[in-house]
């Protein structure tokens, strides 16, 4: 079941409306597991018995992990993990720069597992935290709830389990008044129009100006207009479409007394990628800080203090890079990835340049000029959009317009 | 010597002039509207929404033969 179908919504209305009348924690907390269930049976079909086996193993090996590192926190354990864990996930995802380096006999056989991108970031949260005594109240229920809450499985936001559980062990109302919960439906519902109305027809029209573009005949004017629409209706249709997810979820979870936490925050008003990655998809921006830019960072600074601050642009690299091609296992995100990579790394080492020649206070008054801020978020949304060009797996179509544009 | 809190009720427990009543009165009604408002482009954003999904659907059923 899509989340922006007919009877997802209508499912949704009805159950949240009926939730509060239950009375009680437990009850409450049974009826919301048996809806995450129910969302997860509509899934699994199309992932078949070994997709069903396999993310009960993953969820069962999480759990494991987690209440291991709790009773015994051991670096070395913790590591062996987190390296089984992500080689396991990049054949799981058959990622085709892997298929390079490994036996092909390891891709033969495919297993699906539902939400599995999502459910490994919450994994390794969790394994993460608990080695570092910041997990409270870890138990099977908790966590098979978390890892299969209906409002985050499939693509997010990537709630940390801590804040899950402010929530999940409350589930009390948290819309006040009449006003807030027509809010949360409105949300609700601008979220579906966001998805089945705008972005569906942005990506309409991208194919129907991408149609035909080989064999193109036209006059170049013609060319370069249909080109430039093409650059700015795939991002939009990728904004839209997924605001649109994000806005269904994040007022779907608050009808029933779950915050979920924003993802969105007018990215395209970014100055530049670093400020980029703290508005757009910002579940994923923050938990890759944390999780991968932070430590790697601090073992940079332990090891070279004194060049870690001019190091700082690397880590950037690694980080946006390594999200980048998580968003896909084809080549296209592997540009993606880099071209992510680059812009972050550009960003920090320009603030170090503005720093070198003119000092904090020089910082301070190039990011408090006006005419600099709009420059910088054009020529910020411009550089956005041809990330996202890379989004569709066919490169040589992205390659295509981006000659034509050029 | 008396108490603070006698005072406060005294000035709370004076009824409120006519100015204030009117104040009161419009504050609600601004309030009911707004509300009314709201209601309403919940409903249209409702409608529109339903309106999409079934262009979608209808879009996919033409695309995907047998949907």
């Amino acid at each position: 079941m899509s989340v922006c179908s007919i009877e997802w919504v209508v499912c949704l209305l009805v159950t949240s409306a009926l939730f509060f009348t239950v009375p009680g924690l437990r009850p409450r907390q049974a009826m919301l597991a048996l809806c995450n269930a129910g969302f997860l049976a509509t899934l699994l079909p199309e992932a078949g018995v070994r997709g069903a086996v396999a993310l009960a193993v993953f969820l069962a090996i999480g759990y494991v992990a987690a209440k291991l590192m709790q009773a015994k926190p051991q670096k070395t354990i913790l590591v062996i993990y987190l390296a089984a864990l992500l080689a396991a996930f990049v054949i799981l995802k058959q990622y085709a720069f892997v298929k390079i380096f490994l036996p092909a006999s390891l891709f033969q056989r495919t297993v699906a597992i539902v939400g599995l991108s999502y459910m490994l970031f919450r994994q390794i949260q969790v394994v993460v935290d608990a080695y570092q005594g910041q997990i409270e109240n870890l138990t099977l229920w908790n966590y098979l709830n978390y890892q299969l809450n209906l409002f985050g499985l499939v693509a997010g936001p990537i709630q940390r389990y801590q804040q899950f559980c402010e929530s999940w062990l409350r589930l009390e109302p948290v819309l006040e008044g009449p006003e807030a919960i027509l809010r949360a439906y409105l949300r609700v519902f601008l979220g579906v129009i966001k998805v089945a109305g705008i972005a569906a027809a942005c990506l309409a029209a991208y194919d129907w100006c991408t149609a035909g573009l080989e064999t193109w005949t036209g006059s170049h004017a013609k060319l370069l207009a249909r080109a430039a629409a093409m650059f700015y209706l795939y991002p939009a249709y990728i904004y839209f479409n997924f605001s649109g997810y994000c806005d269904i979820v994040i007022g779907g979870a608050s009808l029933f007394g779950l915050k979920m936490p924003e993802n969105f925050d007018r990215p395209f008003l970014a100055r530049n990628m670093i400020d980029y990655w703290t508005r757009w998809h910002r579940t994923l921006g923050f938990w890759i800080r944390d999780y991968v830019f932070t430590p790697m960072y601090k073992a940079i600074a332990e090891r070279w203090p004194q060049k870690a601050a001019s190091l700082a642009f690397l880590c950037y690299f690694v980080a946006l890079f390594l999200t980048g091609i998580w968003h896909g296992s084809t080549w296209n995100f592997v540009v993606f990835g880099v071209l992510n990579g680059v812009g972050v790394a550009a960003a920090k080492l320009w603030e170090n340049w503005i720093i070198k020649r003119r000092g904090r206070k020089g910082l301070k008054q190039y990011l408090a000029s006006p005419a600099i801020r709009a420059g910088a978020i054009a020529a910020n949304f411009h550089y956005v959009c041809l990330t996202i060009l890379f989004f569709p797996s066919d490169l040589s179509k992205t390659l295509q317009i981006i000659k034509h544009v050029i | 010597m008396p108490e603070p809190t006698i005072e406060v009720s005294a000035v709370a427990a004076k009824p409120k002039t006519a100015e204030a009543n009117e104040t009161d009165r419009a504050e609600q009604l601004r309030e009911r509207r707004r509300l009314m408002l709201l209601v309403l482009v919940t409903i249209g954003a409702a409608v529109l929404a339903t309106a999409c999904l079934l262009a979608q659907f209808n879009v996919n059923a033409i695309l995907y033969k047998g949907f």
